[in-house]
Formats: structure tokens, sequence, C-alpha cells
């Protein structure tokens, strides 16, 4: 490895693009067809904060970063451009044709324009098909190009411990489909913290798994037998959940919520939350209190107002209260609120394995209601009204609860499914999936 | 390395303050207030949504269409009323009300219940040499979310945030600057909650009562202060309509929600073909694998390694028979290689895409090699 990491960071000469113009993010996003004609779906930006000015890596005198003075931007050919530097300098700092400027400006921009040069690259390029595009940097709006991950994280407990805060607050910003790596980028996970970072990483809006040159290997069977079924039981809860996440993004896309959510995001007047990060919320309903130290395996939960059923045991509680969770390697503390509706599907390797033909609606006693959106998850016809959308409404009537489903709305049709409404603990009822309004008892 | 001693206080050039308001102009959305040089102008955008500029020359800068997805004018107009006493002006929404003081300018909020928010502190806006700032005061029991991507725990009250991208290599919980950089926060208190979001891609900075116990500051080395107040009280709203403002993400290809897995790197068609057969085998689910970048030619963007890679339409579509997207990692930096007859480098230089220096020479760093 030793010649592969001279040849690496050896010092070689790059030059950058100015994904500031038009005219270039149009070159750029063209150059990907040499990758999509070959089946590529998606790319990682990286590199892009940009990342010159720490390198050579450990060589501070060749370092150097892009010169604040240095002209971006702006339309038009080489010799408009600089027929624009000229009028700027002949007409003070706070005169700037068009979008002509210097890097000061618009440092912050270089990831997030060339983001925005793939992503309508491949809107070009495979129009007919979503891609998937990613980004290590970025500025206010990124979202709108990519989504993002934490960059090179380290395989340490205390970066499993503030992956969550970290997307917390990117959602926050704007900013939904988020990740950081699991395992850790860089470094060597033990097997502890990769199978509770597999739980954690569960959770992330963007759930990958990564590893840099010269660490130990990071799959999910690297680990033994007994990590590798705690990695497949999490992977397969993911899938299970998809119908559930997928709802979410496409909440994120039409009202910017977060995916993934810090407590006072449903609690905003409970200021027992204010400061709590180690326990989150995916969507509205399921709260997750995970395990971020070796060894542990009990916990302190805040549970706020209302009640609580515990994921695994269905045990009830009713907040606001601190409670004591076992959790053993095997475990990661989840929780659903009373009135939740999730819905679940069998587990399948990818997702596009086959057609569903099986969606159980998990509820718990309570009052909630819930739409699932719902569409080819593929191509653009959503655009077009191909989508499909079920509000559910859970309550209760004396002792019985009471599930009403709306007609569903939308041009989507559905393969053929069967329903599950299943009341977590007490019964279940079974139908063919017509779309038509029903109301259940139980 | 961001350390504590790196952030001491170091002297400064004092800052100048606004002259008191002279003259008050209404427009459809905004008032504008002449305070000596400087202008001051208050735009009405949504009933829960206020953007605030001070230009300390009086001369405001051109628009930008970089984060700010909606031109003021594009916003429909909102009906709000302009109350004047000899002390304040006040503009009054159907959500909230912003009050000015007359002799020496500053800017605070209330709600409906009168509960202020967003109140500028004694200092107000100012500015100096190369760079603007505006200060408010941090209510009881006040927290602070949001900040774009940053180390730590959630709340970031008592932290002082730079927005400077910057590859964060082996960050950690002290690093300030990371590869995001999003001036935008929510500021929570029971009952109240409101976002501030910072309009300026400059090199800005948050200082969240570290500085002054009591008293957040935002400043720019740009050439005015621009910033949006965002009304919730709840989060959610707060974030619905920033998201307004800067935009929302398209909804992503389905298989984009599954497993990935990536690895710097799986470095030869071979590798990559047999981490797919293992998933497949152990029946965990996977929908994509990212390929690092070996895959390239030498670190050459746009490029397939034909030693490692030689057949990779073959490779991608027996995954895609699997089940697996590809992904490829792209950088931005071109390999500096002239007359090689490397198409990246030769079509840059021909239609001159790279970054120059002011003297017009290319500038270059040093990524791969």
């Amino acid at each position: 490895m030793a010649s592969c990491f001279t040849a690496m960071f050896g010092p070689d000469k790059a030059v950058f693009p100015d994904f500031l113009r038009p005219d270039v993010r149009q070159w750029w996003g063209d150059l990907h067809k040499s990758l999509t004609d070959s089946g590529v779906a998606g790319f990682c930006n990286d590199m892009n904060d940009p990342a010159f000015s720490d390198r050579p890596l450990g060589d501070p005198d060749h370092q150097i970063g892009c010169p604040p003075d240095a002209p971006q931007g702006g339309q038009g050919d080489k010799e408009t451009r600089r027929q624009g530097d000229k009028e700027t300098r002949g007409q003070g700092e706070n005169f700037i044709p068009s979008d002509r400027t210097t890097h000061a400006e618009v440092h912050n921009l270089y990831g997030l324009m060339m983001a925005k040069a793939c992503a309508e690259g491949l809107e070009r390029l495979r129009p007919n098909q979503r891609s998937f595009v990613l980004t290590r940097s970025g500025y206010a709006g990124v979202q709108r190009w990519s989504s993002v991950w934490m960059g090179d994280n380290q395989s340490l407990w205390d970066h499993l411990e503030m992956s969550l805060p970290m997307l917390c607050n990117m959602g926050l910003s704007g900013v939904a489909f988020v990740g950081s790596d699991i395992g850790g980028f860089a470094g060597n996970a033990t097997a502890e913290l990769f199978a509770r970072w597999m739980q954690v990483g569960m959770l992330y809006p963007l759930m990958r798994g990564h590893s840099a040159m010269t660490t130990a290997r990071h799959e999910p069977w690297v680990f033994g037998d007994r990590v590798e079924r705690i990695c497949r039981e999490y992977i397969n809860l993911r899938y299970q959940l998809l119908p559930y996440i997928y709802t979410l993004f496409w909440e994120a896309a039409t009202t910017g919520a977060p995916i993934l959510r810090p407590l006072l995001y449903h609690f905003p007047d409970d200021l027992k939350t204010y400061t709590i990060s180690d326990q989150v919320l995916l969507g509205p309903s399921l709260m997750a209190a995970p395990i971020y130290r070796p060894g542990i395996e009990h916990r302190a939960v805040y549970l706020p107002a209302g009640t609580w059923y515990d994921w695994w045991s269905g045990a009830s509680y009713e907040g606001p209260t601190h409670i004591l969770a076992h959790a053993p390697l095997e475990r990661m503390p989840l929780y659903v609120r009373a009135g939740a509706i999730i819905p679940m599907t069998p587990v399948i390797q990818y997702t596009d394995e086959r057609p569903i033909d099986q969606l159980t609606l998990c509820i718990w006693s309570g009052r909630g209601e819930w739409t699932l959106y719902e569409d080819d998850g593929h191509t653009f016809e959503y655009k077009n009204g191909t989508w499909a959308t079920t509000a559910y409404k859970v309550s209760t009537d004396g002792q019985k609860t009471i599930f009403e489903i709306a007609a569903r709305q939308g041009n989507w049709t559905l393969p053929s499914r069967e329903v599950i409404v299943q009341l977590v603990g007490i019964g279940e009822q079974r139908f063919q999936d017509d779309g038509t309004a029903r109301r259940l008892s139980f | 390395m961001p350390q504590y001693f790196g952030q001491l206080p170091t002297t400064d050039q004092p800052w100048s303050t606004l002259g008191a308001v002279q003259a008050i102009q209404r427009g459809d959305r905004t008032v504008s207030f002449k305070c000596g040089d400087s202008s001051v102008a208050i735009s009405v955008l949504a009933s829960n949504l206020i953007r605030v500029r001070m230009a300390p020359n009086g001369e405001f800068m051109p628009r930008r269409s970089w984060a700010v997805t909606i031109d003021d004018l594009e916003w429909a107009v909102v009906p709000f009323e302009v109350g004047e006493t000899a002390e304040v002006v006040e503009i009054t929404t159907e959500q909230l009300r912003v009050q000015i003081q007359r002799d020496r300018p500053s800017i605070s909020c209330f709600d409906k219940a009168n509960r202020p928010f967003a109140a500028d502190a004694d200092m107000g806006m100012g500015w100096r040499t190369g760079a603007v700032a505006g200060w408010k005061k941090i209510a009881t029991d006040e927290h602070f979310y949001g900040f774009g991507e940053r180390t730590g725990l959630l709340d970031k009250l008592s932290y002082r945030l730079t927005n400077w991208t910057a590859d964060a290599l082996d960050y950690g919980s002290l690093t300030n600057e990371m590869y995001q950089a999003i001036p935008f926060f929510i500021a929570l208190h029971p009952q109240v909650g409101y976002g501030i979001f910072f309009n300026t891609t400059f090199w800005s900075q948050f200082d969240i009562g570290a500085d002054q116990p009591g008293v957040w500051r935002m400043e720019t080395r740009g050439n005015e202060l621009d910033y949006y107040i965002i009304y919730g009280p709840e989060p959610a709203n707060i974030v619905r309509t920033y998201t307004q403002l800067t935009g929302r993400m398209p909804l992503p290809p389905r298989w984009a929600l599954g497993y990935h897995q990536c690895r710097w790197s799986y470095e030869s068609e071979t590798v990559v073909r047999l981490l797919a057969r293992e998933f497949r085998d152990r029946s965990i689910p996977c929908d994509v694998i990212h390929l690092d970048i070996d895959y390239m030619r030498g670190y050459r963007v746009f490029t397939w390694s034909p030693k490692r890679f030689p057949n990779p339409g073959k490779l991608i579509s027996d995954l895609a028979q699997d089940g697996f997207k590809t992904v490829t990692i792209i950088d931005p930096g071109v390999k500096y290689e002239p007359e090689a007859d490397y198409h990246v480098f030769d079509e840059g230089v021909e239609h001159d895409y790279f970054v120059r220096k002011a003297d017009g020479k290319l500038f270059h760093g040093y990524v791969w090699a």
C-alpha cells in the first residue's frame, strides 16, 4: 500500500471547473454521459468543498487555496467575461455585472454548483429515470440538487453518537436526505461498534456503509455470525419500513419536513426535549433511543407527553416520564406513539425484487392520522398525477379502536395486493386492496 | 486543527452603527428607512416572512440567484399596516409585528400575544472595513438548532459557528468549518420559535452567546447585511417557509432509500462481483454499490480504468440483473495533463472552463494524482 499512497497523495496538479458558469455546468453535466451510457445510475460528488487548500496532505509547504480575488461566474465568452472584470475593477466593489464575481463571494457555492451541474446533466441524460445525486459540500438550498453525507467520519463511538444530532441539524436546515457513513469511514470499527452503528444507520435517510483505504473491511458479514445476524435484522427492518420512509421522502419533497427529527420538532413546548441529542424520531411516529457506548445494555429514555408503546414488547407507558430501557446488543430501543400508523412490507432483497403483494398497516390504539404516498418509484410520471395517496385515521370508540381508510386518491394503479391491518398486540383484519373507503373496528 | 485557543478574541477595528431614521418610504412590500448615509429596507414577503437589509453606504447589491429561489417580487403581496409614533415605526402583518426604533435604529419582532423575538441587542446593526454584522438578544430558555452540518450535540447555544466550506478531514467535536455551509438556524423557546436565514455566500459567522452571554451575532465579509426572519412558532412551519425560500428536494428514486455499500475502494470488477454475490448469498438486502476513485484511469475524472474495469457496461448490467444500482464517485479536480489526449482537460482548456487567478493564469491545486 505504501507505493499506492505515494501515488495517491503525490503532488500532481489538477485544475478546477468554474461551476458558477452555466456553460461550464452544461459541459460538465454532459460529461456524465460516458458513465450513464455504461449504466451508472447515480453520482457521488466528492472533494468539492473544494478540497485543495489541504492538499497535498502532510505537505503544508505546497498547500494552496484558491485566491479570494480569482474571478468566477458570469456569462458569455472569454472576452465578455474579461470585459466584465475590467468594469468590475473600474466601478468599485459594488458593481458586479450579472453573476461575475470573485472566489471570495462564491467559495461556499462550489459544491452546490457542482451538484447542480450533475443533477441537471442527469435530467438530460436520463430523462425518464430519477437519478441519485450525493454531494459532500453544499450551501443553503443544496437540497434542490442533491443528497448529502457527513464526509469523512471516523470509526469512533463519539462519531456514532454525534451522527444523529448532526443529521437532525441538517434536516432542520432544509436538507432532509442525509446520512453518515455506517461503521465510520476512517479507522477500524469493532464488532460491537459496527452492530450498534448498523442499528442507528437504519434510521439515516441515506443508509450507506463505507470505509477507507488501509482500514479493515466493514461489510455486514466481516464481524462474525452474531453481528451479521444483527445487521441482517436491522437492514431487513429498514426494507420492511420502506413504504413509511418513502412517504417521509414525499413529505420532505412537498413541505421540506425533515425525515429524521429531533424530539423538539414535535414537542416544541416541552423544554425537556430541547437538549435531547440521543433520541430521535424517524417521521412523526417512530422514536429510537440507541446505544452509543461499548458494554452498555441499559439506558434512560425520555418519553414526552402521551402514551408510548415499546416497539419490541408492546409494553405501554404514559409520558412525560423517564424509563430505563434494556438494550442487549441485539436491541435498539424503539417506541411508537399512541395512534401511530406505520405501513410495512415483507422483507425483500432489493427494492425492485418483486411487486409488493402484501401491505401490513401496523396501528397502535389512540388518536392519529397519516397519509401513505405511493408511485412507481422510478420515473417522473408522478409529476403528471400518476401517484396514489391513502389517508388513514385511528380513533377510539369506548373500548373499541376504529381504523378508517379513505378512498385512494391519484391516478397510479397499484399492483394487486393484500392489506393486513394489525392492531399491534390485539388482532388483525385482512382484505384485498381495492382502494375503496373502509371502516374497521377492533 | 480547531482548538479553543485558536478562537480567542483579537483586537479589531470598532464597529460603526446607524444614525437616526431621517426618512421613511413605503412600497408594496417594502418599507425603506434612510439613516444618514445608510439605508435599511424591511420587506414583508409573507405574513410570517420578513427580509431585512442594511447597506452602510446606502446602495443595495444586485440580486443574487444562487440560494434564494424566489425573488422578492415573486411573492404575492400580503397586507400589512405601517404605524408611526414619535419613537417607533411599526409594521404589522397577520402573524407578527416588527418595530423599528427611530433614534438608534434597531429592530424587534413580536407575536400576536406580544411576546418578543429576534429583538436587536444594543449594538443593533453595524459595519467596519470589509464586514457587516447584526446583534440580537437571546431570550430566557432560548435554544438554537440547524446551522447546517455541525459536529457535537444538538443545541448550539454558546457556540461560535463559521460558514465556510472546507475539507473537514479528521473532524471532531471542536471542528468549526465543515463541508457544508448553511447560514440558517432555528431559535426556540416555549411558545415562540423563529428562523434566521443569513443571505450571504461570503464568509460568515454566527456567535450564539459565546462572546457575550445573552446576545447572538451574525457577521459576514460582504457589503451589506441581508437576512430573513421566519416566524413559526413551530419548527415545522419554520422549515416549511425556509424551504419555500431556498427550495426542496426532488423525489429520489425509491432504490436510493435502500442500503448502499461503499468502500475506498472496491478496486476491480472481480472484487465488485464478489461483493454483490456475498449480499445475495447471505440474504442481506442491498440496492446500491458505490465505486470510489479507483474505477478511474489514474484518477482522471470521467474515465474507466481499462485494466481493472475492462467492460463496465457488462459489469453494471450484470449487477442490475441481480438488483444492484451502480453509483460512481466524481471529483471536481481535473488532472492537469496537457498534450496527453485527456479529453476533459483538453476541452476545459479550449473553452476556458477552469478557474483562473486574477492575473489570468490557470489556478491549480493538488488533489488525487
